[in-house]
């Protein structure tokens, strides 16, 4: 036995050591050999063995200790051989594979854009949702207020992935309620976070900008990496004072790492501010957003130029807030005892809030942004469903490829070779090929999930890359198990040939069967690529429908014009009146300008609430989302911005300060303030309830206030401005050609300057600009799943082609024999388009039961669109028949173009 | 037995890697080797020679194979292995050191101080 070499044993299992036999032998042997000897020295055989049984000592604790080591040893070689034929078999199988690089190509590529899919939405959601923020101590443990929005009536209940509750945000007279509420010695903080210009000029970088109160850096356990942060007494409300901390990431781009920046000046929103130190690595705020800068709430002063206390406002600014777990209760006592009055329901109490509020991963803000997570979170189902469908087309080309191996695994199975280790070969061929796929998946992904926050989360400032060993670990073990699920069915058919009659028939009958999995698998695909298409075809109806939606203005017409100015160098809110004719003037007399009006706020920019009160009524009909607004505008307002006057007149020159009050209401207000009646010369008294009272004399058409994609009613009023004595200039309207903005902003830009000098800072902006950050989701939307629904529609139409053509490759000698007997061509052409559309019909319809079904999942992040939309399913499933029909044209006219003559000759 | 040494540990594994240095060898020629090759100075277990056997096969140090006896029975033989022949190197090396520093001290006479 000793000649035979290592690699050979292995197949001869018989021989394979027992430990307990070995050892028992190999002792057994030692003591005959050993009383043999002491008996031909003479001495009597009992003498002998209590002799040997003397010399060997402890016969029982030896002989266990050596079945034990025996066993360690058994255990290991089957370890190794079980490695060495895993290696022989890894060995064998890419030696295979690189006799087919066609078919590792396609099934790499198919895997690929799956995982790649996956990989680079995985990326996506794990920043926003797994991971807390790093360089914060305790996550699980730091909390926010929350507060709880009383469900919609009508609207499906609340579920942890749609939890009816929002970030709560306070202005600074309700946080500091909060906090003389809560014991002194409770850890509390605000931030409050936006942008800031870093450096001089308004070329300046835009950098996130944290104003903090409270215990922001030790609640979140942020370190200083040089210099130190704030002492209470600077973030005092009341003293205002120029310092600032800043991020390593500023730190090292802008000094260079050097200790010399603390106590450097640096210009952040045209103000000079002090550092006084570096936050350490890797900390970047609790939120997403990276941010670069942090001061106090306090430097907030310049903002507001006003004679109450700026930090008075109850508008100005959304602080959210930051505890720890421990001091739950304290907090919501406190709400109690400030009696804060959330803007809808109350804090969160229970658990399912817990969970919520006690996760510092929330991405966005309330009512900001949602759309974008959403789409993420959906486009986490769709790249699985893309996933799933490179798995069946794998499967297949799989099963085709066994198929086409059936003699030489039929023999293989014949010579003896175990079917275990057969389907162990296969199954490590699937994993080869999947892992290939998985390498070119990562690198996709790379791209793919940088492309992803571009356009998701576009202005938020990343801290980290798109791939880190997370990402790697996902796509790898992703890849795995789709190559192992791939390839399990196959293996174990193309495993069980039925050994003599494939043997006995030419490989060409034996390879021909119809099988059923395989049928499955296309159903599958058909029905997989019915739903992501019929997902990319409502997102499509839904941006027709948005981007058709009536706003009530000609957003695509109209320009804003308005002034800043920096203020640094002075404080010119006394010019700007003064030469606002002016300015209004010399925009007037830009040529290619049709129309200017002036308002005081430019429409969907914001809003403009007065008390409003209805002489002989106790109160003014309102809805729960909705009170009037008013605009202060000036006479040309509804002909520039496109309102239509409806009934009455519209606001004229002679409406001046001297004359009597007037107003307009919009179509809603009219409606609901004197249903049935005319509107026209009722009385409103606006502001003070001893005002005067302001006659209406007009109805113009109603508009949107906020939003394009508008939730509740306008209820909008209009007096002119030259009956406000507040108002003594505004923001100009110019109505212009489609497209001219950007010849028209340079002259603007020129006529303010040329008014108010250097130091004006020109704001002049195309409203389409405001309108198209707002259809941004939408656009999104329908791009990515129209994206997807493509790639599931190619990867679909790869599978049905590679599927139908081989299974009519198998069947040239039965074709033959239908040609020979004298069927027509166009028959056969029948016979195979007609076999790949019934498969594929079915998988449409199922594909489209499940939509049916699934529509609800969407149908919140559509517009006017219904998930159930007939149209677009109708036009899917017959896009996908005929993709099936195109997948079949060529097998049908090779089937075609096959000589009988051969075809039966090659028998 | 009254002139048996005490062994140390592990001198045991050098005198077994010596034996099988020559040639593979059952487990009953090893107990003669070194019993004859020591002179009956001191006497091994015969328990503890397997012990250390079979523990150096755990180790790779040496391979087993069953064969046949120079006496026609089935016998299991050792045989060093390439692993084994490094260790034994090894072994003797710092057993000789060993010695040399023992007959150093006991051959020393101390300094004039």
């Amino acid at each position: 036995m000793r000649f035979v070499p290592d690699g050979w044993r292995r197949l001869f299992r018989i021989w394979r050591r027992s430990p307990a036999r070995d050892v028992d032998a190999e002792l057994a042997f030692h003591f005959d050999e050993r009383i043999a000897e002491l008996v031909a020295g003479g001495m009597p055989g009992d003498e002998g063995r209590r002799v040997a049984t003397h010399e060997f000592g402890d016969l029982e604790s030896v002989r266990a200790r050596l079945m034990a080591i025996d066993t360690r040893i058994a255990e290991q070689e089957t370890r190794r051989e079980w490695w060495d034929g895993f290696r022989g078999d890894v060995q064998y199988v890419v030696r295979t594979l690189q006799r087919s690089p066609g078919f590792v190509i396609t099934v790499a590529l198919t895997l690929a854009l799956g995982l790649g899919a996956n990989a680079a939405i995985f990326s996506l959601l794990d920043r926003l949702f797994f991971r807390p923020q790093p360089g914060i101590v305790h996550p699980a443990d730091i909390h926010r207020i929350y507060e709880f929005q009383p469900p919609k009536l009508g609207a499906p209940p609340p579920t942890a992935s749609h939890p009816n509750d929002v970030q709560a945000v306070f202005a600074y007279p309700q946080y500091r309620e909060l906090r003389a509420a809560l014991p002194m010695n409770t850890p509390f903080a605000g931030y409050y976070t936006g942008t800031g210009a870093y450096g001089p000029g308004d070329q300046a970088p835009k950098l996130a900008e944290s104003y903090v109160l409270g215990d922001y850096f030790a609640l979140l356990g942020a370190r200083p990496a040089a210099g130190r942060f704030f002492t209470p007494e600077e973030m005092r409300i009341e003293t205002p004072l120029a310092l600032v901390v800043i991020s390593t990431r500023l730190w090292k781009s802008q000094f260079g790492g050097s200790p010399d920046a603390i106590g450097q000046t640096v210009e952040i929103d045209g103000h000079r501010h002090q550092i006084i130190g570096v936050v350490a690595a890797p900390f970047h705020g609790p939120d997403n957003d990276a941010v670069d800068i942090w001061v106090p709430l306090n430097t907030l002063q310049g903002f507001k130029p006003s004679a109450s206390p700026w930090y008075e406002g109850t508008h100005s600014f959304n602080i959210r807030t930051l505890f720890v777990a421990s001091t739950v209760q304290q907090v919501q006592a406190a709400a109690h005892a400030a009696e804060m009055v959330f803007r809808h329901g109350s804090i969160l109490p229970d658990s399912l809030a817990q969970a919520r509020i006690g996760s510092v991963v929330e991405p966005v803000m309330p009512g900001f942004d949602r759309s974008n997570v959403n789409i993420a979170t959906r486009l986490a189902g769709v790249s699985l469903i893309i996933l799933l469908i490179a798995c069946a087309n794998v499967g297949n080309l799989l099963l085709a490829r066994g198929m086409r191996r059936r003699k030489e695994i039929s023999v293989r199975l014949a010579l003896g070779v175990s079917r275990r280790r057969l389907i162990r070969l296969l199954m490590i061929e699937g994993l080869l090929v999947s892992l290939c796929g998985a390498g070119i998946a990562l690198i996709a992904a790379l791209w793919g999930a940088n492309a992803l926050r571009h356009l998701l989360l576009a202005g938020s400032q990343w801290a980290d890359g798109p791939i880190d060993h997370r990402i790697i670990a996902f796509t790898l073990v992703l890849s795995v198990v789709t190559g192992l699920g791939a390839a399990l069915i196959p293996a174990i058919q193309s495993s069980n040939p039925d050994l003599v009659w494939t043997l006995k028939a030419g490989a060409r009958e034996g390879s021909f069967q119809r099988s059923r999995f395989r049928s499955g698998l296309l159903i599958a695909q058909a029905a997989l690529s019915v739903v992501l298409l019929t997902g990319a075809g409502l997102f499509v109806r839904s941006l027709h429908s948005v981007e058709t939606e009536d706003i009530g203005y000609d957003g695509d017409r109209l320009i804003f014009a308005d002034v800043g100015w920096n203020q640094e160098l002075s404080d010119h809110s006394q010019d700007l009146a003064i030469h606002f004719p002016e300015f209004l003037a010399r925009v007037r007399a830009i040529p290619g300008i049709e129309r200017v009006a002036v308002t005081g706020i430019a429409p969907m920019r914001g809003m403009y609430f007065m008390d409003v009160h209805l002489p002989g009524r106790d109160s003014v009909p309102r809805t729960a989302t909705s009170q009037p607004t008013t605009s202060v505008v000036s006479p040309e307002f509804f002909s520039t911005v496109g309102i239509h006057v409806i009934s009455g007149r519209g606001i004229s020159t002679d409406d001046g300060a001297g004359a009597a009050p007037i107003l307009v209401v919009n179509q809603t207000i009219a409606r609901m303030f004197w249903p049935g009646q005319s509107p026209i010369g009722k009385c409103v008294i606006l502001g003070e309830a001893a005002s005067a009272c302001r006659q209406v004399v007009g109805v113009v058409s109603d508009a949107h206030e906020r939003t394009v994609v508008q939730e509740s009613v306008s209820m909008q009023m209009y007096i002119p401005m030259a009956q406000d004595k507040n108002s003594d200039r505004g923001v100009l309207m110019i109505r212009a050609e489609r497209g001219a903005f950007a010849a028209l902003a340079p002259a603007i830009r020129r006529a303010t300057i040329a008014t108010y000098g250097q130091w004006a800072l020109p704001r002049v902006h195309a409203m389409s600009e405001f309108l198209d950050a707002q259809l941004h989701p939408w656009r999104l939307g329908a791009a990515l799943f129209s994206a997807a629904g493509l790639l599931a529609l190619i990867v679909s139409l790869v599978g049905m082609y590679s599927t139908i053509s081989y299974i009519y490759s198998q069947r040239t000698h039965e074709i033959g024999v239908r040609l020979a007997l004298g069927a027509q061509g166009n028959h056969v052409v029948r016979l195979v388009i007609g076999d790949g559309v019934r498969v594929v019909l079915v998988g449409v319809l199922i594909g489209v039961g499940l939509s049916l079904a699934g529509g609800s999942l969407v149908a919140s992040m559509l517009y006017h669109t219904s998930p159930r939309d007939p149209v677009v399913l109708t036009t899917v499933s017959i896009t996908l028949l005929l993709v099936a029909v195109g997948a079949c044209v060529v097998p049908a006219w090779r089937a075609v173009r096959i000589d009988p003559a051969t075809a039966l000759r090659a028998e | 037995m009254p002139t048996e040494l005490d062994l140390l540990q592990g001198t045991l594994d050098v005198l077994v890697l010596r034996a099988l240095s020559w040639r593979s060898m059952h487990g009953y020629a090893i107990a003669r080797f070194i019993h004859q090759g020591s002179d009956g100075a001191f006497t091994i277990l015969d328990g503890a020679l397997y012990t250390s056997l079979h523990r150096m096969e755990e180790q790779a140090w040496v391979a087993s194979e069953w064969g046949i006896s120079d006496k026609g029975k089935r016998a299991k033989f050792y045989r060093l292995t390439p692993v084994g022949k490094r260790a034994l190197r090894a072994e003797t090396a710092s057993w000789q050191q060993y010695v040399r520093a023992v007959t150093g001290v006991l051959g020393a006479v101390p300094a004039a101080t």
